[in-house]
Order: C-alpha cells, then sequence, then structure tokens
C-alpha cells in the first residue's frame, strides 16, 4: 500500500460513519473510537507509512479523529433532541373544509352509474309545463298531478309548452335527453338536479334533489331494470343488499313500480327493526317508459323498450348504514356544525 | 290514497285461509302495498290513484284472490247476490221528477224508503268503522259510510220530504256562478260556474253530487222516509268542483276517479238490505235507473312480441289465459297476439303495456330474473358542462380549507333586493310556501352571507357553492346558468390567493393566460381572464360589508378558460437570479398595475411577486433569466434601475439604496 493509499483509509472512516444507519451514539463510538475500534485499527497503519509520509499520516489522523467525535456528537445530540419530543402532543392541522354530503352523495351516485354506461346530464330546474307533465302523459289538470305539489312560477305561459314551474322531478330529462339525442336510441341517462315540491316537515324540503335514470334501445326489459337496481344497491349500500320493485302506478310508466332496497341494519328480516318496513326501504319509483312518453320524444314503441328511475339525493343517502340522519332540512341549514362531520 | 281494512271484514268476501302476513307480504308483491298491520289486524293499505276499484273491501278482497292463488296459497271471491228492490205492497210514494239539463250523467240510481225508525249500527259496524278511521253517528248515516267502504261506491241519503216539499223535481245542470248553498257541515259556498249541482225547480241548489250533500236536503233526527241515491257524474266534472270548493271528501276521491258505474246497483240493493234491517225501513217506490250510454270495454290486442319484449321472458297461452282471465278479462289468443276485453270496473286498462304490466305482476316481478342490459353505450356526453371539473373544483376548495354549503334557490324579498338586481327584475312564485322562499335568486351571495351570518362563532369562515341562478329572459325559459360562488370573511390577499390558486389548479396560468381583477367602482372588480388581447369575463368580486370577500363566477366561463393540463414549457438550462427590492408605497398607489408595469418592463424578468408587506414598506420579489445563456449579475443592473425608475414615477420611494 502506498502513502496515498493509508490516507484514504483514514478519510473512508467518515465515509464509513456517514454511511451507517444506527443512530445510537454509544454504539458508534465504541465501534470507531473504542480501544479496538475502526480508528485504533486504522492509526496502527503508521507503521508502514514512510518515514517523510509519517507527518502528513499524522495530522490525517488529528483531523479525521477530529471530525469523527465532532460527528459523534452531533448524533448524540440528534438522539437526544429525538428522546425529548414529547409523542402525546396534539397535532397543528390546517384549516380543512367539506365537501357537502349531498355533492358526496351525487358523486357517489353518478359514478356508480356511470361504470355502468350511464351519461350524466342535467336539464333545466325552471321548466315548461310540456317536459314536467304534459309530455310525460299527464294531461292538463290530470289527478296524478295532484301528487306533485308543483310551484307556479308567476309569469306568461308559453303558448304551446304552457305554465313554468320548478320542477317537481327529474323526469322532465327523460324527453329532453331523448330530443337532445334526436330521437335516436341507445339512450342510458343519469339526470342529478336540484327538485322543488310544496312541502315541509323533517322527511321532506320544499327544495331537494333527484337522480332519474332512463334507459332506451331494442330489448330493453324488466329484467335490465332489475339488475341495474341489484347492481346499484350492492355498491351503494354494500354486499348483499338486494332491491325488490312492487306495483305502482305513475303516468309516465307502464308498468309502474315502487322500488325497495333490504333493510343493512336488520339484514332484511325486519325483525324488531325501527327502521323499516318489514326488511325493506322504500326509495322511490321506477316503469319501462310509457309508449306515449317514447312517441313525445320522437321514439317508436314498436321498436324501443326502455325503463326509468327517479329517487331522492337525500332519501337515498340517508338510508346508508349508521348515518343516522333524522331531519334532512339539516342538509339546506347551512349549519356548520353538522356540515363539518362530513 | 290509503285505506284501512279489518282482517274479519275482508274475510267476508275473501275465502281463504291465509295469514295476515301471507295476505301484507303477497299482495304487497303484486297488488296494492299492505304498508302495516296494526292491532287487531287492520290492514293499511296503499292503492294506487289509477285502481279505484280496488278502494273497498271487496276490491282488496277481489285483488287478494287472484294474487293468493297465484302464491300457492288457496284463495276465493266469495259471490255477493243480494235481493232485488222490490215495492212493499203498502208503501208508495212517487219519485221526485230528475230532469238532466247536462251530458255529463253516466248513471243515476233512485229508491223512495219510509217509515225509518231512528236507530244505532249494530256494535260489529261501529268496531269496523271506529277501526277505519270514520266517525260513528247513527244507523242512516252509518250505512252509508258502510257500504261506500265495503263495496267502493259512493251513496247519498236525501230527506224525502225535504225534497218534495222544494217542488219534487231535481234538476241536475251545470251551475251558474255566485249561487250561495250550504253543506251539510253547515258551511257556506259559492257555486265557481261549470260544476253540476241539482236544483229544485225555484233555482235553489239542493246537492253538490258526487261530493257532498247540502244542509236543506239533508237527513236529520226528524226524517223518516228517506230518497236513497247513487250517481255516476263525469269524473273531470267532480274533480273540478272538488278542487274548486276545496271539498276533498271520500266520495270526490273516489267520484273523480272514474268508479264503475255498473257497480251502483249492488251498493243501492246492499244499502236498501241494510236499511230494511237496521231501521225498518220500508221500499215505498220502484228503483229508479238511468243508465244512458252504458260503456262497453273495448278488446285490446296485444303482439306476443310485446310481452317478450318487456318481460324477457316467454309466457305460454296458458298461462297468459289463466292470469288475465282470474282478473275478470274476456281472452282470445291466436299464433302472434291475443285479445284481451278487461271488465268494466277496470278503466285503467286501455293500451297492451297495461295489459302486459297485468300479466307481470301476477306472475311477479319477484320471479323474473335481474341482469344488467347490454348493447351499444351512449357515448353523447353533457355539452353544458363537465362533471369531472365539477367534483375537481369542489375537492380542490375543501382542501383549501373552504366549505361546501347547499342553500335553497328561492330567496326572500330582501334577499333578492341584496342581489344587485331590482327586484322587479326576479322571476316570483305565484304560489309560495313561504314568505322566504318566494323569489328565484338571481345571485347566490346573498344566500351565503346569511349562512355566514348564521354561524357566528366560526372566525375566518370560507364558504362556497355551486349552483343554478335565474335571469329573467322574455317570451321564454329563465336563462339559468350554473355559478360558482364564494364567500370569506378572512382578509382579501388570503381569499384573492385561494382563487390564484384554484385557476393555477385548472391550468389556467398554465396555458398563457392572466388573471385580471378589474375594479370598477370603489371595492367592486370584474374577474377576467386574459389570453393575448382576449378578454374572459369570468364574474365579479367584490369586498361586502364587514370586510367579507364575495367572488361570483359563470362556471361555464371558468371552464372556458380551464384546462385538463399545461402547456408544456421547456425546462430551463440557464441560471435564475432572484432579488428583492423594497420600496415605500404611499396611500392610494394600486400594486396590481404597478407590478404588471414590472414584469413587462424587461423580458428577462421572468417573475414577480409581492414577498411581504410590513407598514407602508412592500417587498417586490423578482425573477430574472435569460433562457438563452446565464444571466450576469451586470445584465440585471440596468433592469433593476429600469424597476426602480418605475416605482419612482409611480411615487413610491426604494428602501435603501441599490
Amino acid at each position: 500500500m502506498s502513502d496515498q493509499d493509508h490516507l484514504h483509509a483514514i478519510s473512508g472512516l467518515i465515509t464509513a460513519l456517514q454511511a451507517e444507519t444506527t443512530t445510537d451514539a454509544e454504539t458508534l463510538r465504541i465501534k470507531y473510537l473504542g480501544k479496538n475500534g475502526l480508528f485504533k485499527e486504522v492509526s496502527s497503519l503508521i507503521k508502514h507509512v514512510s518515514s517523510e509520509g509519517k507527518k502528513a499520516f499524522g495530522q490525517e489522523l488529528n483531523r479525521v479523529k477530529q471530525q469523527l467525535e465532532s460527528k459523534l456528537t452531533e448524533l448524540s445530540n440528534q438522539s437526544k433532541q429525538q428522546q425529548s419530543i414529547d409523542l402525546s402532543l396534539p397535532g397543528e392541522r390546517q384549516k380543512m373544509g367539506h365537501i357537502h354530503p349531498i355533492s358526496q352523495a351525487i358523486e357517489e351516485i353518478s359514478q356508480i352509474f356511470e361504470k355502468i354506461g350511464f351519461n350524466r346530464v342535467r336539464y333545466p330546474e325552471v321548466d315548461y309545463d310540456y317536459y314536467v307533465f304534459e309530455a310525460l302523459n299527464m294531461p292538463k289538470n290530470h289527478p296524478a298531478r295532484d301528487e306533485w305539489e308543483t310551484f307556479f312560477v308567476d309569469t306568461e305561459a308559453h303558448p304551446k309548452m304552457g305554465k313554468v314551474v320548478l320542477t317537481t322531478h327529474t323526469s322532465n330529462g327523460q324527453v329532453r335527453e331523448m330530443e337532445r339525442l334526436h330521437s335516436k336510441p341507445p339512450i342510458r341517462m343519469i339526470n342529478v338536479a336540484r327538485t322543488y315540491r310544496r312541502q315541509s316537515d323533517a322527511t321532506h324540503t320544499q327544495m331537494f334533489h333527484q337522480f332519474e335514470g332512463l334507459v332506451v334501445d331494442k330489448g330493453i326489459t324488466i329484467q335490465n331494470l332489475k339488475g341495474t337496481l341489484d347492481y346499484f344497491a350492492e355498491h351503494f349500500y354494500g354486499p348483499g343488499t338486494k332491491s325488490r320493485i312492487r306495483p305502482f302506478h305513475f303516468k309516465f310508466t307502464e308498468p309502474s313500480f315502487e322500488v325497495d332496497f333490504s333493510c343493512h341494519i336488520c339484514g332484511g328480516t325486519g325483525k324488531n327493526c325501527r327502521f323499516c318496513k318489514s326488511g325493506w326501504h322504500e326509495v322511490g319509483g321506477a316503469g319501462m317508459v310509457h309508449p306515449n312518453v317514447l312517441k313525445a320524444g320522437g321514439i317508436d314503441p314498436e321498436i324501443y323498450t326502455g325503463f326509468a328511475f327517479g329517487w331522492g339525493v337525500e332519501r337515498t343517502y340517508t338510508l346508508k348504514k349508521g348515518l343516522n340522519i333524522d331531519d334532512i332540512r339539516l342538509f339546506y341549514s347551512g349549519n356548520l356544525e353538522f356540515l363539518e362531520q362530513f | 290514497m290509503n285505506i284501512l281494512i279489518p282482517d274479519s271484514w275482508l274475510r267476508e268476501h275473501l275465502q281463504t285461509k291465509a295469514k295476515p302476513s301471507d295476505i301484507q307480504k303477497y299482495l304487497s308483491l303484486s297488488g296494492p302495498s299492505v304498508e302495516r298491520i296494526y292491532e287487531g289486524d287492520v290492514y293499511d293499505i296503499e292503492v294506487t290513484t289509477n285502481r279505484v276499484d280496488s278502494m273497498s273491501v271487496r276490491g282488496i278482497a277481489r285483488e287478494a284472490a287472484t294474487i293468493l292463488k297465484r302464491a300457492g296459497i288457496a284463495a276465493k271471491l266469495k259471490p255477493l247476490t243480494l235481493k232485488s228492490i222490490v215495492r212493499h205492497p203498502a208503501k208508495d210514494l212517487p219519485l221526485p221528477e230528475i230532469i238532466y239539463e247536462t251530458e255529463a250523467v253516466h248513471r243515476v240510481l233512485a229508491v223512495v224508503l219510509t217509515d225509518l225508525q231512528p236507530a244505532q249500527s249494530p256494535e260489529t259496524m261501529q268496531e269496523r268503522l271506529k277501526a277505519i278511521e270514520v266517525n260513528v253517528h247513527d244507523a242512516l248515516i252509518d250505512i252509508s259510510n258502510y257500504i261506500t267502504h265495503e263495496l267502493g261506491h259512493p251513496c247519498h241519503v236525501f230527506d224525502y220530504d225535504k225534497i218534495m216539499a222544494k217542488g219534487g223535481k231535481i234538476i241536475i245542470k251545470e251551475a251558474t256562478k255566485g249561487k250561495s248553498f250550504v253543506t251539510l257541515d253547515e258551511v257556506e259556498h259559492r257555486t265557481l260556474g261549470g260544476e253540476i249541482v241539482f236544483e229544485s225547480e225555484n233555482g235553489e241548489i239542493i246537492d253538490l253530487p258526487a261530493i257532498k250533500g247540502t244542509l236543506n236536503t239533508g237527513v236529520d233526527r226528524q226524517t223518516t222516509s228517506v230518497l236513497f241515491w247513487i250517481e255516476s257524474l263525469d269524473a273531470k266534472k267532480v274533480r273540478q268542483a272538488s278542487m274548486g270548493h276545496a271539498i276533498r271528501t271520500v266520495a270526490a276521491q273516489l267520484n273523480e276517479k272514474n268508479v264503475d258505474p255498473h257497480l251502483g246497483k249492488i251498493v243501492m240493493e246492499y244499502g236498501v238490505m241494510l236499511m230494511e234491517k237496521l231501521c225498518q225501513a220500508k221500499i215505498a217506490s220502484s228503483l229508479y235507473d238511468y243508465f244512458p250510454n252504458q260503456f262497453q270495454p273495448q278488446a285490446i290486442v296485444v303482439k306476443k312480441q310485446l310481452i317478450e319484449n318487456y318481460l324477457g321472458i316467454v309466457l305460454i297461452d296458458a298461462e297468459i289465459t289463466s292470469i288475465l282471465t282470474d282478473l275478470d278479462c274476456q281472452v282470445t289468443c291466436d299464433t302472434t297476439t291475443i285479445a284481451v276485453t278487461p271488465p268494466t270496473f277496470r278503466p285503467d286498462l286501455q293500451i297492451p303495456a297495461d295489459i302486459i304490466e297485468e300479466l307481470a305482476r301476477i306472475y311477479g316481478y319477484h320471479q323474473l330474473p335481474s341482469k344488467l342490459m347490454s348493447g351499444e353505450l351512449a357515448v353523447q356526453s353533457d355539452p353544458n358542462t363537465n362533471y369531472h371539473f365539477e367534483n375537481l373544483v369542489k375537492h380542490f376548495l375543501a382542501d383549501q380549507g373552504w366549505q361546501e354549503i347547499y342553500s335553497y334557490s328561492l330567496v326572500s324579498k330582501e334577499q333578492a333586493e341584496a342581489s344587485g338586481h331590482p327586484l322587479a327584475d326576479h322571476l316570483g312564485l305565484s304560489n309560495p310556501l313561504k314568505e322566504e322562499t318566494t323569489y328565484l335568486r338571481r345571485s347566490l351571495i346573498p344566500s351565503l352571507v346569511e349562512i355566514l351570518e348564521l354561524n357566528p362563532s366560526r372566525k375566518e369562515l370560507s364558504i362556497f357553492e355551486l349552483a343554478c341562478v335565474y335571469h329573467p329572459k322574455p317570451n321564454d325559459l329563465p336563462t339559468q346558468p350554473l355559478t360558482l360562488a364564494l364567500l370569506s370573511s378572512r382578509p382579501y390577499r388570503q381569499v384573492r390567493g385561494d382563487l390564484e390558486n384554484l385557476l393555477t389548479r385548472l391550468y389556467v396560468f398554465a396555458n398563457d393566460q392572466e388573471l385580471l381583477i378589474e375594479e370598477t367602482n370603489p371595492g367592486k372588480a370584474k374577474v377576467i381572464i386574459t389570453a393575448d388581447r382576449k378578454k374572459t369575463t369570468l364574474g365579479t368580486l367584490q369586498i361586502l360589508e364587514g370586510g367579507l370577500t364575495a367572488i361570483e363566477l359563470d362556471w361555464k366561463s371558468l371552464l372556458q378558460v380551464s384546462h385538463r393540463y399545461p402547456r408544456y414549457q421547456k425546462l430551463s438550462n440557464t441560471a435564475a437570479i432572484s432579488e428583492e427590492l423594497t420600496f415605500t408605497v404611499p396611500e392610494g398607489v394600486a400594486i396590481g398595475p404597478l407590478m404588471t408595469a414590472f414584469k413587462e418592463s424587461n423580458a428577462l424578468i421572468k417573475s414577480v411577486e409581492l414577498k411581504s408587506i410590513y407598514q407602508a414598506n412592500y417587498s417586490f420579489g423578482f425573477v430574472f433569466q435569460d433562457p438563452e445563456k446565464n444571466i450576469s449579475t451586470t445584465q440585471v443592473e440596468p433592469i433593476r434601475q429600469k424597476l426602480v425608475t418605475i416605482a419612482t414615477d409611480a411615487k413610491l420611494t426604494l428602501v435603501g439604496a441599490l
């Protein structure tokens, strides 16, 4: 070994110390500066250094020893400092905002339907009587309209489209979507929007949200509606949730159904469950699109069939297990104590 | 419409050993929904508006018989046969003269009964009426309520002597407007004009038929002879009158739904039988039956392929016939079609889809498989928005500490006025529920201000909402642009910083666009995005009372300037020099334009940033960079000098020396 190699061996100690992964200063002190430590081992090389190189070797030894000591002191201090952190201290948090629960619900619902090919859309909240009722097979003064507590806008009626109303349901999007797509199926629409009814209590607000599914194509059957409902139930409420359809009546669907999801609280048994009706939760309506509605959208009911469903976002969301919201007016209260929980 | 039916009453018409829980389960799956069973086995059943035939004990029994049988439980509708109405040989009273001045009458049945004795209803009848939440009176009144509930056709009893004392005529006609009449509950009404009324020969209104009786011809304790009466009128006319007068009796709710006029006769026979039995009444006239233009249901032809199109399965002829025959339809099948003639009590069956519904529900929706659809997808997305950006903006703002709000689109007069638009330029509701929700809002800001005020304990609160506003448009629907509103009680610079961060996230700046807050009035500005010479106004920014910063942006305009990715800038290979200069700024000098002037003074200035403000001293950070070669301090010197000149010209004083 040359004198240069001996000098490199000394400076190599610093590199080796820096590469150490242990932070225990005492262990390292013993390893490097202990009686049989690496420094002593390297110092002993002096006997192999040429007489003219001995001075430089001695100076380098001193320099490196100082560096080793200083590095070990630094590690020791670091270790002491680390030990002194009180980990029980609470965290300092950045101010955090919250997405409104209705937005969270809409996002989740939309994503579920988008995965099975539905297109999200939004149609006017203030719309003509034509789209809200008449095109949906509900002529003027029909008793079926009673079920929709309609708000009327104080403005002149359109000679053909009728009065201007606040949409009582998202079903106004049905014929509008058919028109947008130039009456050419396939249609797979999910329309989410604000809707309005003249009502207010713990389970009803004047304004609420609905999501409306509409599928029109050749060969669409009740089985496809059932498949879609089951798919949604499993993904929104969790595995094992079932759906069922029961006879109901809407003017714009034929046949019409009431849709129930199995209660995830009692597992659908209904036993001693105060949240459901005999193991089921009623979420809203559905049905096969009425031929007159298809005709209003320019689609031939002899060739195409379709299904539609429309449910309240708030109602659907509050049925989630463990959510326990018993007054949907809270959603619109602007109460931060409520909103910051989401 | 919900109907209550005690189990014991149902079983008078339904022969079955099914338990109440079975009846609940199977009826709900294939017919009217049995929502609950109350104590004493009283079913609470929801009957849909199109099924007036099921709005009675017998109607439900008929449905149950068909449905239970399909579920494998023996069940049968018991026959209902009653004796014909024959005048008592010792009694003979003339019927009033009935004059028809309208064609809206489908059927009238009437008979005179006399020698009625005051009586109470038997205990079972009273208990059943109580169970269905109908008040118990005396037997005469109870009978009409009882048979209406049991068989589903409303009926009425007039005091015969009162009718005869008014001339013995019943003129059925459309009312002229403004005539006064008093209903049985002693409430005075005035005719609306056009509704069907009964008048005496001197023009006095003596009944609001199919809805409610009038006091001047109603029975009372002195009544000994009655005119027992059933009418069937045009349903639309009944509804018009009922809604117009806001009289929503059970009779009105049934009669407005096209109760089968064929049902009238058996109801009349049942009523007469009960009056004879309970009130010792004697039939004093023959049965009057006016039944012009009897409705004959037409056959509905359904293609078998269509049944398969809806159900996704093939039903064999025998099954189709069995289901529809059980529902009292007449059915004939050929190779490709079936012809179905519904019974008179099913006016809801009109088109092939109605028949398919009957087949599917009785077959059992629960028996049909569940499967997702295959086939081509619809791909035309909503041209009016971008839902990805909607979610992105919401998440980004929330992550920056902003709370999302949903507030009502309907606002009060005060909030409408606070929008900056005159009240008269707002759309209002003609039938608001509450005063505070009367106008369609044109700005989201007043709603957000209200929410800030509702949460006074929250210091430095930032809230936002993405919702539509509504601007009136002549002869059209209002425009309903989606709007993003932000309101914060934090200092202006922080709020603007968040806005700038949002625009950064939307890659607005990374696509060679800049933000311009153009002050229009003190504390009010336009939010503009500039690119080359093009300006896009996004909305407004204003400082409200109390130092609140309010920003309202048009969503579509924001989308126009937003991008999904940046325009990539080549990585710089040259070194940059960063420096700070501090100036004392006199009051009234706007910093924004000054910074623009700094930036535009030399192409080698890469960025200008306001680093800090201490009292009147503003420190600006400058980055100098030449993309071609490393910049030297000698090159920076004249640029720096120019910056000081710009500042001095704007009355700023350099702190220290260059």
